[in-house]
């Protein structure tokens, strides 16, 4: 499935409505959009995973690539909806943990921060 | 009873999608779990983009091939995955993967691999005859 990814701005953050498969094939795409963002002024980021039904490892790196990017920006990246199997993914790559994984867009928002 | 099918392509990144549509399609037309066809596309998709950007020795041209096979007994699905390049043993010769440090000192190589024996309810790897072979089996 190809990946979809519609943008959002609002305030002062960026969210990234993502569908389909974050893979080898697709996972430039997103590192690209990323790099736009961050060429930009907007300090925030967040992934809506709510329709991501696969990731690759290649996908397991560009999220790994945007939330390192994003430390230079107060850390503020966070991700939510994250479906199962997805987050199985990440709980055992170890990253779970280190990331701002969260339930809603709300969250999201909120554990950025100002 | 067992039911297998197969696809091959060549050493080509462009090609590697096609492994991925084959795949899909049979687990759809099997009914696979979820979850199992979660990880036995992942395993392939790892194990299968490795051999292809770096099994071959730059310029030649070589195989890549699946084998998927379903036991209904169990149920349990075993994916072959071969290739004609260079002997390479993913399971022991992958850095290990860092799944314990912190973000900015990770290492990104090795993770696939890492994710693909933590997936799999069993994986191995044999060389034979110019081919490298890797087994993976998932327990529905």
């Amino acid at each position: 499935m190809p990946l979809g990814i519609e943008k959002v701005v609002k305030d002062d953050v960026t969210t990234l409505v993502l569908t389909g498969d974050l893979d080898t094939g697709t996972a430039s795409q997103l590192e690209n959009t990323v790099k736009e963002i961050l060429a930009g002024t907007q300090p925030g980021i967040v992934f809506d995973m709510g329709g991501i039904t696969y990731v690759s490892s290649f996908g397991l790196r560009v999220i790994i690539y945007t939330s390192k990017a994003m430390r230079a920006h107060g850390d503020r990246f966070a991700m939510h909806s994250v479906q199962d199997d997805v987050m199985e993914i990440l709980t055992l790559s170890g990253l779970s943990g280190l990331l701002k994984v969260v339930d809603t867009q709300d969250a999201a928002i909120a554990s950025l921060g100002q | 009873m067992a039911d297998t099918a197969e696809k091959s392509i060549s050493n080509s990144i462009e090609k590697l999608g096609e492994l991925t549509q084959w795949l899909v399609a049979w687990m759809d037309e099997h009914a696979v779990n979820k979850s199992v066809a979660y990880k036995l596309r992942f395993a392939m998709e790892e194990i299968a983009t490795n051999a292809v950007y770096y099994g071959f020795p730059t310029g030649t041209s070589g195989t890549v091939k699946a084998r998927i096979t379903a036991d209904s007994v169990l149920p349990k699905y075993s994916l072959e995955i071969l290739d004609d390049g260079d002997a390479f043993n993913p399971l022991e010769e992958t850095p290990e993967a860092d799944t314990d440090s912190a973000l900015d000192d990770r290492e990104l190589g090795g993770l696939g691999v890492f994710l693909v024996k933590n997936l799999s309810d069993d994986c191995h790897y044999v060389r034979t005859n110019g081919w490298n072979h890797l087994t993976i089996s998932i327990v529905e």
